[in-house]
Order: C-alpha cells, then structure tokens, then sequence
C-alpha cells in the first residue's frame, strides 16, 4: 500500500515535470504576453541627456520578421515615466490558419448550344470537357481550354460525320474523326452595350481513312450570341464548309467541296436556350454536317441536323444533356434520328493555380 | 456496340440510382400516382426532384407469364424532361407467317427521350404536355434481321377528381432490314395514331390505381409492316412509399382471348429532396 502511494507519487511528480517541460519549450518558442499587461513597447537605444540615467535595454520584438518600428516618445530619464507606454500590433503567429480568399465569381457561357457552337468564350484557365453517347452507337468527346479571355482552343472526336457508298445505301458514321479547333472573340457587352458576344472559329479534322477512302473535312465560323433578358439566349451564326474525299484505291479520284462554289459551302445555322427552371434549360439547335458519298456525282454533301434537349445544372461544374438529334432533317427521315446523353464539365483548377502563382 | 453502349448507360444509371436510393422520402409517393407510363402509353408527367443536386429516378421490372422479362430505368432532368433506358418486347415478328410459325415477340433495346411542361406551368387549367422519342434497335445476328423502330408522340395528362386522362398523337416509322433487303413502315406513308389512358384512384383505396390504356405497335409480317393495336388494363398497389407493383393484361388485335398476355411487375422511385 505504501509503495502504492509512493510509485503514485512518482509517476505524478513525473507527469508534473513533463508538463513543466513542455509548457517551457512552448513558451520558448512562443513568447508568452500576459492578458493585462500593455505589450512591450519597441523602442531603438537612444542617447540620453542625463548621465546618472541607466541606458535602456533594448526589447525584443514579439514579431521576429518584422523590424521595430522607430519610437519617437522622449527617452525614459531614470524615473517612472507616468505616461503609458505606447501600444505595438499584436503578435502574429506566421503559421496561424489563413483562411482562403474568396474566388471571384465567373459566369461561364457553355461554347456549344447541342451540336453548334455558341459565340461565347470559355474564360481564361476554364477547361471543359464533354462526352457524349447515342442510340446509333456514336460516341464524341470535346476537351477545350480557355485562354486570356479572348480565345479558346480545342481537341474532339466527333460522330457526326458520315459517309456512304452510294444513294441508295444507309449512311454510316466515321468515327471517330479527330478535330482541332481554335476560337477567339469577345465577350458580350464588351466593346459597347448590347453587343452580342461573338466568336470567329476554325475548325479542322485530321485525315481519316475508312472504307478505301480518306477524308477531312473544315470550317470555318462566326457566331453572335445575345441573352434575351434573365431566361433566354439566341445564337446565329454562318458556316463556309470544305471537305475533300479521296480515293485510296484511284489516285485520280479526289473530290473537294469548295470545287462546287460558295453556295454549297456557306450555311447558316443557330439556336435558342430557355431557361425552364432554376436548374434546367431548353435547347434547341440547327446545324450542319458533312455527308460523303463515295460514288455519286457530288461526292461531299451538307446535311443539316436538328437537335433539341435539355441542360440539367447538377452544380457549377457538371450538366447533364439529353435530348434527340435528328440527321439529314431535311429528308424527315424518322428512322435517322437517335436519342443522346452527354455529360459535360467545367474545371477552374487552371484559373486557380494560375491566379495563385500571380499572388 | 450498341449493346454495349446501352449497358453501359444502364449500369451508369443504375449506379447514380443505387447510390441515391437512401434518400428516397414521400415524394416517392407521388411519383407512384403520377406515373410516367400508364401500361404501355407514356404520359405527360415527368419524374422530378425537389434537390436540383440530385436528379431523381426509378427503375421498374416486369415479366409475363411466358417468362419474358423487360426492365426500364428512368432519370429525370430537372423535372422538364427524362431520359428512360429499357428493353421492350412490344413488336411483334414472322419469317414466313404459315400456320406452323407463330408471331413472337421481338426483344429490343429502347430509349426514351421525352420534355415537357407540367401542368398549370404556362397557364391556368393547361393539362401536363409532353413531346417524346422513342427509339428502338435490335442488331441483326445469324438467324434475324436488323430491326430499327422510332417514334415521336405528343401527350397530354389531366387530373379530373379521381381520375387521370391521358390522350395523345402517335408517329411510327419501323424498319427491318434482312439479306433480302430493307421494308419501312413510311414506305406505305405517314400515319398518326391516336392513344389514350385513364387511372383511377378510387377514394376508398388511396393506395390502388386502376389502370387502362390503348396504342400501337408495329408488326412484321411476311406482306409487309403493319400497326396494330394493342389495349392493356390493370390495377397499381403502392405497396410502400416508394415502391408500386402491378398487374397488368394485355390484349392485342387479331388475337383471340386464349392469347392474352398477364403481366407482373415492380417499380421503385427516387426522388431525392
């Protein structure tokens, strides 16, 4: 019992002793400032005019980084001075949890409506990336980059494109069919009020070989678009098409569309989105697309296409879009069209670590 | 490929779904009345979710007593429009169409598309519209053909008391294509067709829903591709809040009473708030 007592004693005065030592290296490494006494008041080693006077100790600052601020009050003179000392700014710990700055808001207008693209610019660092299926079998992906506010740059796959052998066999896509695209422009009301956000793009494939066959299509684009009060917003634009399919197995067999003239280069094409609700939109647009027919007359056609969907807002960073794409709608073949899904994000990580590497 | 790229939709969705089937609450409920398919005839009321963050859902399964087994999965879009996956063994087929071969039912992968707006959205007393597609394929293997079915129909659905009616426009183009060559439904013209629906909620039972419908589906003959009617009524029991299981009959033209089909089925809904 009583080496009980002792053994209890022992570990106490232990656990005091650590505690003692813990809370000493915690004051060395942290001045330790009393709740009611003024902080220590930095003041520089002055001269003094009375020669009995003790010379001032320098203080230590309680901030280390920071030089002492110069003190302008009379040296003290050997007696109590009755005026208070002056007050410093409180200690700052250089380790204390910053919380983080708020991250200014960005409105940012998708590039496409469904299929077309908009005359809005993705902003500066904005990526966005969209990947898309269809009841056809069609897969597409998009992967574009904002960049300084002014241009946009871009790589896709698209399943739009599609080719047949002759008029009376059912076209058939080419997928999937790279393309690259650059956009730039300016934003809504930015050279004056009204003005519609507008968007010059070009947009080229890489060459594709299917079916004995290499094609490559391009286009070129200028878009202006206007939201229409809180809930709307319109798009039009005109597109100057080119394509050129070419025999793999006749060297003499090259087909190029801008051979065919203007008119059956340059389209127009557009769309609306109406905000339905607080987290979903009504699109709906028109486009164009080209339609390679390996042995007909006019082996490169521009087809137009109809889609309409909808937007659903999961969050800033993710929309969910489905709807139905009609092909070749000016033939109002029922059987072309497929139903879609596609999911699209917008990441700001870029902005972000760009904006922070400027701070 | 297409079969992979639908069970990958379908696995997709059955994942969100899963993962969300927790916050399933009393809206399940409604979503039991408002049904987005009376039998066969899609209505006009859209699944919605009160939590824009999470869309809602529902899976539903049936099967009938052949043993033909069909499921759907169903995601709503912010309560304007839906996107619905399923396997539906509506259309029926013949090779040679002779006594000793009977039409059977042609198992297909369907997805709907369908917006709309519900009901007093635009104006007093204006009924739940809805404008959908239905597109439906099956790929051709050794013994069958390359089948495509699509549909465009407008509906409209109005809750009168107890009952709800729904009536709307069919349009159908269906296409097979064998070595012999392709047959289109349009080849013959463009038809539309009516349908129509009813539920009712009778007061004493609030968890019973009476159900009737009528539509058309297309069949493939040996003479070619025709529509036919095809009519079903039943009974829905919300057996908890989210979940609804229905028995069904369906009868379809030039068929005697003898071939009746029974159904049986389940559906489950997640509206997250």
């Amino acid at each position: 019992m009583h080496n009980h007592r002792v053994n209890k004693k022992h570990w106490l005065s232990l656990a005091f002793a650590a505690a003692n030592v813990t809370s000493v290296a915690m004051a060395q490494a942290q001045p330790w400032v009393p709740n009611n006494v003024p902080p220590p008041t930095p003041t520089t080693p002055t001269t003094t005019t009375n020669p009995t006077a003790t010379p001032p100790v320098p203080t230590p600052t309680a901030t280390p980084e920071a030089p002492p601020a110069p003190d302008t009050t009379p040296a003290p003179t050997g007696d109590i001075p009755d005026v208070e000392p002056t007050t410093a700014p409180a200690p700052t710990d250089p380790y204390r949890f910053k919380p983080a700055k708020p991250k200014p808001q960005i409105t940012v207008d998708l590039p496409e409506v469904l299929t077309t693209p908009t005359g809005y610019l993705l902003p500066a660092g904005i990526l966005y990336s969209k990947s898309s299926l269809d009841t056809g079998g069609g897969a597409a992906t998009d992967l574009r980059l904002g960049l300084g506010d002014v241009a946009e740059f871009g790589i896709a796959t698209t399943d739009q494109v599609r080719g047949r052998f002759d008029t009376n066999a059912i076209a058939e896509r080419i997928q999937p069919y790279v393309t690259a695209s650059f956009r730039l422009g300016v934003g809504e009301n930015r050279l004056f009020k009204h003005q519609p956000g507008m968007t010059l793009g070009f947009r080229k494939s890489f060459e594709r070989e299917y079916d004995d066959h290499a094609t490559r299509v391009a286009e070129l684009t200028l878009v202006a678009s206007k939201h229409l009060g809180d809930r709307a917003t319109l798009h039009a634009g005109a597109a100057f098409w080119d394509a050129q399919v070419r025999s793999l197995v006749d060297a003499n067999n090259t087909y190029v569309l801008h051979d065919q003239g203007i008119k059956n280069q340059l389209r127009a094409f557009g769309g609306v989105a109406v905000k339905a609700t607080d987290s979903a939109d009504v699109l709906i647009d028109w486009g164009w697309t080209p339609e390679f027919c390996y042995t007909c007359t006019d082996q490169v056609r521009l087809r137009a296409v109809l889609s309409w969907g909808v937007r659903y807002n999961l969050a800033d960073w993710i929309h969910i879009e489905s709807g139905v794409r009609v092909a070749d709608i000016q033939n109002a073949n029922l059987l072309d069209a497929q139903i879609f899904g596609q999911v699209t994000f917008v990441s700001r990580r870029i902005r972000d670590a760009i904006d922070s590497l400027r701070e | 490929m297409n079969h992979f790229i639908l069970r990958s939709m379908a696995v997709l969705l059955c994942l969100s779904t899963g993962v969300r089937a927790a916050r399933a609450d009393e809206r399940g409920a409604a979503m039991q009345r408002d049904s987005d398919e009376v039998i066969t005839m899609p209505t006009a009321f859209m699944l919605s979710s009160t939590n824009s963050e999470y869309p809602a859902a529902a899976l539903a399964g049936r099967i009938d007593h052949r043993g033909a087994a069909s499921a759907r999965g169903t995601i709503g879009l912010g309560g304007i429009a839906q996107l619905t996956f399923s396997t539906a063994r509506d259309v029926r087929v013949c090779e040679t169409c002779t006594a000793d071969e009977t039409l059977r039912t042609l198992r297909m992968q369907q997805a709907d598309f369908r917006m709309g707006a519900p009901a007093h959205a635009w104006f007093r007393g204006q009924p739940a519209l809805a404008l959908g597609v239905r597109v439906a394929y099956r790929s051709a293997n050794s013994v069958q053909r390359d089948v495509r079915a699509v549909d465009a129909y407008v509906v409209a659905s109005e809750r009168l008391g107890p009952i709800t009616l729904h009536a709307g426009a069919l349009l159908e183009d269906f296409a097979s294509t064998t070595v012999a060559g392709r047959t289109k439904l349009s080849d013959q013209g463009f038809s539309l067709r009516p349908m129509v629906g009813l539920e009712w909620h009778p007061a004493p039972y609030p968890r019973t829903t009476l159900l009737g419908d009528l539509t058309w589906v297309p069949e493939v003959r040996a003479s070619g591709i025709t529509q036919t009617w095809l009519a079903g009524w039943g009974v829905r029991y919300q057996a908890a809040r989210s979940v609804g299981v229905e028995l069904s009959v369906r009868h379809r033209q030039d068929e005697g009473l003898a071939d009746t089909t029974v159904l049986v089925g389940a559906r489950i809904a997640f509206a997250p708030k």
